[in-house]
């Protein structure tokens, strides 16, 4: 009977469950503990009436907590400033990180320079973020900010106008600390799709550069927006790499405008991220801004999350136009 | 055998290596024109890497090297000019497991007709009604033209595949064991539809079956270890083979 009952692999199963179980009660309870330092904050003092005008209170605390500037002591700078560094990364990293994969993995021989070069990448995905930050330092904002201030803004030197940390070497510097994410997953993606695919398309006359847009790309666009999803999931908490090339704990002004560009590149910005560790750390009242830093964090995971479900129901919507496609493979 | 008839591909001395292993050594065969011609053989004897040489779809799958030529009517495919794609839109090719595109049946017919920038929705209809027609389907998909073409069951698939290829009128059809996947009837129904079509296209297929070979092709070509033991009319080879290996493979005695 004994016997039996682990033959069955019975405890294998338990230990895993065990496993499972532990993993989801630690992210739950860490979702749960800033839920609960959190979600309280805004709620009104005794004093102030009835429980349906406490709540209409509360709910206004916390639009103006998420719509405030930093003096009126809102994160709307903080919220705006990781949406567009998030957004600046993805338009910059997609196109160069599939470039690279498909490449890689549909162009380049085989040979000891391409598995070098795939070794490399992977390596890229795990140097420590900070040194993409003093990278960025160094190569963008003294190299090619100084660069480009030289050729178009020298009129205004000494006086930097690129040539300093700012919103455009963040995203830059974002883009490149995910590039890996994004290469290995297409790469994974383009190496999912059936060959019998390819030569079907092959035999009907394609060239290769018709096989890579007919099929070949179509195929992977759902890896590509997981890829994307990794990236964006990694780039919106980085803080420490980002301090050296443009996110700062409070920005003079919002990176945006009313006229054309009507997007400051050349700005400083906030981050969630920034903020988070500035108000927690750094003033004065760190003591009574603790729930603030909570409420913030918060904020950032349902934004994380936000930008990771618009994904989802984009690679969703990909998956039905080639629903079939695992159908095919069987 | 009899040379009248006309050639439409000419194989001269043609050799095939996949790395260092050789597939197929210095064959020499004339493969008539609107005939239906048969490749036999044991397993790994290289008909599949003869037949895949007729388009050079063997340059895609490894590492391959080929010597010899292989007339299209009358000019060498291997010859540095020529364009491959185009050469496999006038060859085209069917494998073993159907490969529909996980498209609907109307864009897997389209898929060819488009590439070679046919965009007019009307013609676009016609050819792939009469693509659809030509390869038997038509009655069976008129209704889900916009369905799915992975939910079809894989003979349908595989005549799927079939009018996808004739959609753009190719010279010579190559069927490599285009029925070993599929059920009886479905096979039926794809010998039918081979011996319309040969009217039309000049059909070489691979297979296993004999009794599908001596059915449905009028020339037959037995091939073993990379070698061209003999090739003549099916009538002769399956009743009066002039080699004992031959013979001998055929009646079962191995292989």
């Amino acid at each position: 009977m004994q016997q039996n009952w682990s033959r069955k692999g019975t405890p294998w199963i338990w230990l895993n469950a065990a496993a499972v179980a532990l993993s989801l009660l630690l992210v739950g309870s860490l979702l749960a503990f800033i839920m609960v330092q959190s979600i309280g904050v805004f709620w009104p003092s005794e004093a102030s009436g009835h429980f349906g005008h406490k709540v209409w209170l509360y709910l206004q605390n916390w639009w103006q907590f998420l719509s405030g500037s930093s003096v009126e002591g809102g994160i709307f700078p903080a919220i705006l400033g990781t949406v567009l560094m998030v957004l600046l990364m993805s338009i910059l990293v997609t196109p160069l990180g599939v470039f690279a994969a498909v490449y890689m993995h549909e162009y380049a021989k085989d040979g000891p320079f391409i598995r070098l070069i795939r070794v490399a990448v992977h390596n890229l995905a795990g140097v420590p973020s900070i040194v993409y930050g003093v990278f960025g330092l160094g190569f963008f904002v003294y190299f090619l900010g100084g660069s480009i201030d030289n050729l178009f803004y020298s009129d205004r030197l000494p006086t930097p106008t690129f040539g300093t940390p700012g919103l455009l070497w963040v995203s830059l510097t974002l883009a490149l600390l995910t590039l890996p994410v994004v290469i290995v997953a297409t790469e994974q993606g383009l190496a999912g799709i059936p060959k019998s695919l390819r030569l079907g398309c092959f035999a009907l006359g394609a060239t290769k550069a018709e096989v890579m847009w007919r099929i070949v790309l179509p195929q992977a666009s759902p890896a590509m927006v997981t890829a994307l999803m990794l990236a964006i999931a990694r780039a919106a908490g980085e803080v420490a790499p980002l301090v050296f090339v443009g996110v700062v704990g409070s920005a003079p002004a919002l990176p945006i405008s009313t006229e054309f560009p009507y997007l400051q590149l050349q700005q400083q910005i906030m981050s969630l991220g920034m903020h988070i560790y500035d108000a927690g750390m750094q003033s004065p009242a760190a003591q009574s801004a603790e729930p603030l830093v909570f409420a913030s964090a918060l904020v950032l995971i349902v934004l994380i999350f936000m930008l990771n479900f618009a994904a989802y129901r984009f690679r969703k919507r990909l998956n039905l136009r080639y629903r079939n496609r695992a159908a095919a493979e069987s | 055998m009899n040379m009248e008839i006309v050639a439409k591909l000419d194989v001269q001395d043609l050799s095939v290596k996949f790395a260092d292993k050789t597939v197929l050594q210095r064959i020499n065969l004339r493969i008539p024109e609107h005939k239906i011609t048969a490749f036999i053989g044991p397993s790994g004897c290289g008909k599949s890497s003869l037949l895949r040489s007729f388009n050079r779809m063997n340059e895609l799958l490894e590492d391959t090297t080929t010597t010899g030529r292989v007339l299209l009517d009358g000019k060498n495919v291997y010859q540095p000019d020529v364009e491959v794609a185009e050469l496999r839109r006038r060859v085209g090719i069917v494998f073993q497991k159907p490969n529909p595109f996980p498209h609907s049946v109307y864009e897997n017919v389209a898929f060819g007709l488009r590439l070679q920038g046919i965009k007019q929705e009307r013609k676009l209809d016609e050819l792939v009604e009469s693509a659809l027609k030509k390869a038997a389907l038509w009655n069976e998909v008129r209704d889900r033209l916009h369905a799915s073409a992975v939910n079809l069951s894989g003979g349908q698939q595989q005549r799927l595949v079939i009018a996808r290829a004739i959609a753009i009128e190719p010279e010579v059809l190559l069927l490599d064991e285009p029925a070993s996947a599929l059920d009886p009837i479905s096979t039926l129904k794809i010998e039918e539809l081979m011996y319309d079509l040969k009217q039309h296209y000049t059909i070489v297929i691979v297979t296993h079956n004999m009794q599908q070979a001596a059915r449905v092709s009028d020339f037959t070509a037995f091939l073993n270890m990379g070698q061209l033991i003999e090739f003549d009319e099916t009538n002769k080879m399956f009743t009066d083979p002039s080699q004992r290996a031959t013979e001998d493979y055929i009646t079962g005695r191995f292989g």
